[in-house]
């Protein structure tokens, strides 16, 4: 495989369970990192179409998942600007549901993605893969792929209870390849108002073994209103309170990648 | 050599382009003076960059975006439907003509279309909104000429010689700028042509050009803005209108079939070319390849202008194939005789000043280069002429046109 002259870092949004704010945090990280100047590709491997949608696109890849992950360099045919400067898209397709079964025809199913991804790191200085909810084959590609998992977490019991799995997973070396794929985590949908939601940060915040960035996003009308506005906060509502956060999540994310400005 | 766009529109642009879309896209002003498209999912998929040029016509550029050529391609159908002109349809001096009409009459329906190329293209011109301007304004002049020279027998004598002379005046006039117009956009190329070594010396000539551009360019103006250039204008409009109603005693041919006048023209030019081209050797003074390529250019309007509306397209478009291969082996040649004779003419002004030596001597090592790629075209004008004179074309050409 050529070695990228650029230093491509892959980042995954990924919970294993759904509406915890993946695909929000997508697609506005994205496209802060492609606001920064930083070409950025948004993989949106949800069969659900969910960024797709938001950046007006149809989801609608010819040939399928299956033709993306057979031939080399087949995936650049695919993908399509945004509306926004340095920003792309590769499309959701309804044939991703059976992105299980594609991958396993592979010898080696959790490379695969990062097969895939390969040719277009001369492109890109980010891609974001937004994530079904689920922990299956194609999770395991996206952890094999991926610099960093982003992981929304809403404090609540229920949902903090899966991150502390997936830590357990990471920790046991069953997450990503050893060692390379960091697990970021970050508060979603946080709603200061609830005594729930503070308590579980609180406690989350103390176990040593996690990394949970400092930026929470709020639950907010604004990071509703992205299905109305179809684009991200920081377009229509950039003195918002999400907007703000993610603004503020951004640069510690990309200090963790060791692709800031500070790092 | 075009940055001026692909697509023209005469009226306001976004309007003309909202009601060319219909329901299919939207399309919106942007900050940035372009025209946003979006389909019906509001993704943008096009941008249209619009240049306003002198003239009142305005020049559209379709940038699509990525993953999105096929709408590119549809919105450019749309507008080609609704009016919009391509540049091709720009420079097209096509007007509609059956055989059976009178000489006179067809004739003046294609000169008059050649004017309204020259009208909409003066004002570019002048203002240097884009080389093309002057170029296409510049190739309706040469066809002009052509058509009256090779059917003069539809015009009186004496309003013929006229007119001859003043088209040759305003081509006289705009050459000097059109061919620093070309020199200017080649010097790139010429200076990519010379040894890594001597490529810096070559520096003081880009000046030297400029300079003799923004003259050139001055005097045009001047030409081409003048009373004379207006009268000139005026003189041949009415002419034109008034062709057909002229007496035919001093114009022999004004009544005849058109098909059969050019048909005659064209077996006529083709046996000048092969009996012209035959006397061509590699040894030829290079004014010998010189006065072919003038003959073939003769021959290419009478085909595009009048043969391929009257005539068997296959017939017509084979010979224009060999003609323009033939026609671009020629121009090599010419162009690099051009450039030759510019760079030693260059050179002689070049010596006193700065630098001027050392670009003198650059000059020769280019020279050297350019000889020897005029020799090239020499080499291949052999096979490429014997294709348009081989003996089936010249068969072919006589069944057709005969």
């Amino acid at each position: 495989m050529a070695k990228s002259k650029r230093n491509t870092r892959v980042v995954a949004t990924y919970n294993i369970k759904g509406g915890v704010g993946k695909t929000s945090a997508a697609v506005n990280l994205a496209y802060l990192a492609s606001q920064a100047g930083h070409p950025t590709l948004l993989w949106d491997l949800d069969p659900q179409a969910a960024s797709t949608y938001l950046f007006r696109v149809r989801p609608k890849v010819k040939g399928g998942g299956r033709g993306l992950l057979r031939k080399r360099g087949q995936a650049a045919a695919h993908i399509k600007a945004t509306d926004h400067e340095n920003l792309e898209l590769l499309p959701a397709d309804f044939s991703y549901r059976h992105l299980d079964l594609a991958l396993d025809q592979f010898k080696k199913p959790a490379a695969r993605l990062r097969k895939v991804l390969a040719p277009l790191r001369d492109d890109y200085d980010y891609i974001f893969l937004d994530c079904p909810p689920s922990i299956s084959l194609v999770s395991e590609a996206v952890f094999g792929a991926s610099d960093a998992l982003l992981v929304p977490v809403i404090p609540s019991t229920l949902s903090s209870r899966s991150y502390e799995q997936l830590e357990e997973l990471a920790r046991g070396g069953k997450v990503g390849r050893t060692g390379k794929t960091s697990i970021l985590a970050f508060f979603s949908m946080a709603d200061v108002g609830k005594q729930l939601h503070i308590k579980v940060m609180q406690r989350l915040r103390k176990i040593e073994h996690l990394t949970l960035l400092g930026a929470a996003i709020p639950t907010s009308d604004e990071v509703e209103m992205m299905g109305e506005e179809r684009n991200p906060v920081a377009i229509f509502a950039p003195e918002s309170p999400a907007a703000v956060a993610y603004a503020a999540l951004w640069p510690e994310i990309e200090r963790r990648l060791g692709s800031g400005k500070s790092a | 050599m075009s940055g001026r766009g692909e697509i023209v529109s005469f009226g306001p642009p976004l309007e003309g382009v909202r009601a060319a879309l219909g329901g299919a896209y939207t399309a919106r002003s942007t900050d940035a003076g372009e025209i946003a498209v979006r389909d019906e999912l509001d993704k943008l998929v096009c941008r249209l960059g619009v240049s306003a040029t002198p003239g009142g016509s305005h020049w559209l550029t379709l940038a699509p975006l990525k993953g999105y050529r096929d709408d590119a391609e549809r919105i450019r159908e749309l507008l080609l439907a609704a009016g919009f002109v391509s540049e091709k349809g720009w420079r097209s001096a096509r007007v509609p003509m059956t055989g059976n009409e009178r000489a006179d009459v067809v004739v003046g329906r294609v000169l008059l279309r050649l004017l309204q190329i020259m009208d909409a293209n003066l004002p570019g011109a002048l203002a240097d909104a884009d080389a093309e301007f002057l170029h296409d304004y510049r190739v309706a002049i040469r066809r002009t000429r052509s058509v009256l020279r090779e059917l003069s027998g539809v015009f009186d004598p004496a309003a013929l010689e006229r007119v001859r002379a003043a088209f040759k005046w305003l081509q006289d006039e705009t050459s000097m700028t059109r061919d620093l117009d070309v020199y200017l956009h080649e010097f790139d190329q010429l200076r990519r042509l010379a040894p890594e070594a001597i490529r810096a010396d070559l520096e003081p000539i880009e000046p030297l050009l400029r300079e003799r551009h923004r003259r050139a360019r001055a005097a045009m103006r001047r030409a081409l803005s003048s009373d004379r250039a207006k009268t000139l204008r005026a003189d041949w409009w009415e002419i034109l209108q008034a062709l057909v109603l002229a007496g035919e005693d001093s114009r022999a041919q004004a009544a005849r079939p058109i098909g059969k006048l050019v048909a005659r023209r064209i077996v006529k030019v083709h046996r000048q070319m092969v009996r012209m081209g035959a006397a061509i050797t590699p040894e030829s003074d290079p004014d010998e390849y010189h006065d072919l390529r003038k003959k073939g250019k003769e021959l290419r309007y009478l085909l595009e202008l009048f043969g391929a509306p009257l005539f068997d397209p296959g017939v017509v478009k084979p010979l224009v194939k060999t003609l323009k291969e033939l026609q671009d082996v020629l121009g090599l040649h010419q162009d690099r005789e051009v450039q030759i004779e510019m760079l030693r003419e260059l050179g002689q002004e070049l010596v006193a000043r700065p630098g001027g030596p050392r670009a003198l001597m650059a000059i020769g090592t280019l020279i050297d280069r350019l000889e020897h790629e005029a020799a090239e075209a020499r080499g291949r004008y052999a096979a490429s002429f014997a294709e348009f004179a081989s003996e089936a074309q010249c068969k072919l050409v006589a069944k057709a046109f005969g």
